[in-house]
């Protein structure tokens, strides 16, 4: 990315260049002590991100960045200040961030890696023309837009329950007996025509075409080109579990809530327990591993993500109130605990185990 | 758009939702005083958008956008504020925007829908 830096003082401008040395995918294109020379210049050097003082008696830069941003909108806007009141102009400018000086490096890392994830989803948007979301709610986006539209409720439980199966031929009987138990048979049949007919008619009014998805014989999903969360999760879970905690990492990003959590759609639920198993277990590693590199606001951020999704995982209750007690913050460990009872009395009618109860006394 | 707001400033929240449900393109906005049901509440129905009051000492408004964040990245975080305090730290967790209170719609509608 090519950067340009402006910096009414001259040692504060060097020490930019020196920090930014460090990043191979930013290129230094210009540096500025008198921004009114910047702002001459930055069309024909075309940056793509401009790193800027606030604080400049030529010209201020907040001013500064409002002229580029008219030059050109896509540029983006770093803030480098020994100023923090400045900030919500900041966001009013959409900047990327805004550094406090003395620049920390560790921060630097983080402003230098939300550009570059900046550039990726742009382009993973580009790579990923359809993306399936089976956790939390049943959705279907076609590169990045509005989820696929489908004409009726049933039809899409139809493609959800073709995508839970894409990895094995199932039959129209399996079908029938799964969404349409009960009906006279020959109805349901013409239901399943109908269903199939409308999946096909949306995904090609959102230019999914069947070389990209399309339903075989015996009623298999093909899909090319598309990512499906649940299959990512599990891949990523498997290398999880045997270490890599980077895996561990994305597998829990994509949990967004149950399998199909929204729609309960019956044949799920068996698939759904395994994979909040699978899930729990990765949150177990996880957090412990967040608890080692003593990373606690990290593992405490996990922990309460899986109790929100399942209050009653009595491992997740047990982490954290030794997270808090750990932390010397009896007050939140006793909010927890009481929280963790009010939930268990509501889902399961049973009180939590009295080792609970034990670990607070001994502390 | 799927909106939420954290903030226990009745007023205030009203007023954002008021702004907010004039325009078509909001399809709902839920309200929350509560930052356990507002969290509950996103496992199970995740917002496209949601606002949380920064500087009430009853809502941990850094640990909820962190836990939104977490829970789905693809959620806008904004803070609502009557102060500038939080908005250095609101840039180092990646925030959407900070609305500076009492506001006005286009403000609010520039953060919201403005272009980025």
């Amino acid at each position: 990315m090519k950067a340009v830096l402006i910096d009414d003082m001259k040692p504060a401008l060097r020490e930019m260049e020196y920090l930014l040395k460090k990043y191979s995918e930013i290129e230094i294109i210009g540096s500025f002590s008198d921004p009114i020379s910047a702002l001459e210049q930055i069309e024909s050097l075309g940056p793509q991100v401009v790193f800027l003082d606030i604080d400049m008696p030529q010209l201020q830069g907040i001013d500064v960045a409002s002229v580029i941003l008219r030059l050109d909108q896509n540029i983006e806007i770093i803030f480098v200040t020994a100023y923090n009141q400045y900030a919500v102009e900041a966001f009013e400018l959409n900047a990327v961030d805004y550094l406090l000086k003395p620049v920390d490096i560790n921060r630097l890392d983080k402003t230098v890696s939300r550009l570059l994830a900046k550039r990726e989803v742009a382009k993973e948007h580009l790579d990923n023309k359809v993306r399936i979301q089976s956790f939390g709610r049943f959705e279907v986006f076609v590169e990045g837009k509005k989820p696929v539209l489908f004409r009726t409720e049933k039809t899409k439980e139809l493609f959800a329950y073709l995508i839970h199966n894409r990895h094995r031929g199932i039959s129209k009987e399996d079908i029938i007996e799964a969404l349409w138990l009960g009906m006279d048979y020959e109805r349901a049949v013409k239901q399943l025509y109908n269903g199939i007919y409308y999946i096909r008619k949306a995904l090609l009014q959102y230019g999914i075409s069947r070389e990209i998805l399309s339903i075989e014989n015996n009623y298999k999903l093909k899909i090319e080109l598309a990512t499906w969360d649940r299959d990512l999760f599990v891949n990523l879970m498997d290398e999880g579990v045997r270490g890599d905690i980077e895996a561990l990492k994305k597998a829990e990003s994509l949990y967004r809530g149950n399998y199909f959590e929204c729609e309960k759609y019956m044949w799920s639920i068996s698939e759904n327990d395994r994979l909040a198993i699978l899930y729990q277990k990765g949150i177990v590693l996880l957090a412990k591993s967040y608890i080692n590199e003593e990373q606690q606001e990290e593992a405490e951020c996990l922990l309460l993500k899986a109790f929100s999704i399942n209050p009653c995982l009595e491992t997740v209750s047990e982490m954290l109130i030794e997270l808090y007690l750990i932390s010397g913050n009896k007050a939140k460990a006793i909010k927890h605990l009481n929280l963790y009872k009010e939930k268990l009395s509501i889902y399961l009618d049973i009180m939590p185990d009295i080792k609970f109860e034990k670990m607070l006394k001994n502390k | 758009m799927l909106v939420y707001i954290l903030d226990r400033r009745c007023k205030d929240r009203e007023q954002i939702a008021k702004w907010l449900r004039e325009d078509k393109r909001i399809n709902s906005v839920s309200l929350f005083d509560d930052y356990y049901t507002l969290f509950q509440k996103i496992t199970i129905e995740s917002p496209n958008l949601c606002l949380i009051r920064a500087g009430d000492p009853v809502i941990p408004c850094f640990e909820a956008a962190k836990l939104i964040e977490k829970n789905n990245p693809n959620c806008k975080t904004i803070f609502l504020s009557d102060s500038k305090e939080y908005a250095v730290e609101a840039f180092e967790i990646s925030l959407y925007g900070y609305l500076l209170l009492p506001g006005d719609k286009s403000k609010l509608y520039k953060i919201v829908f403005g272009d980025r």
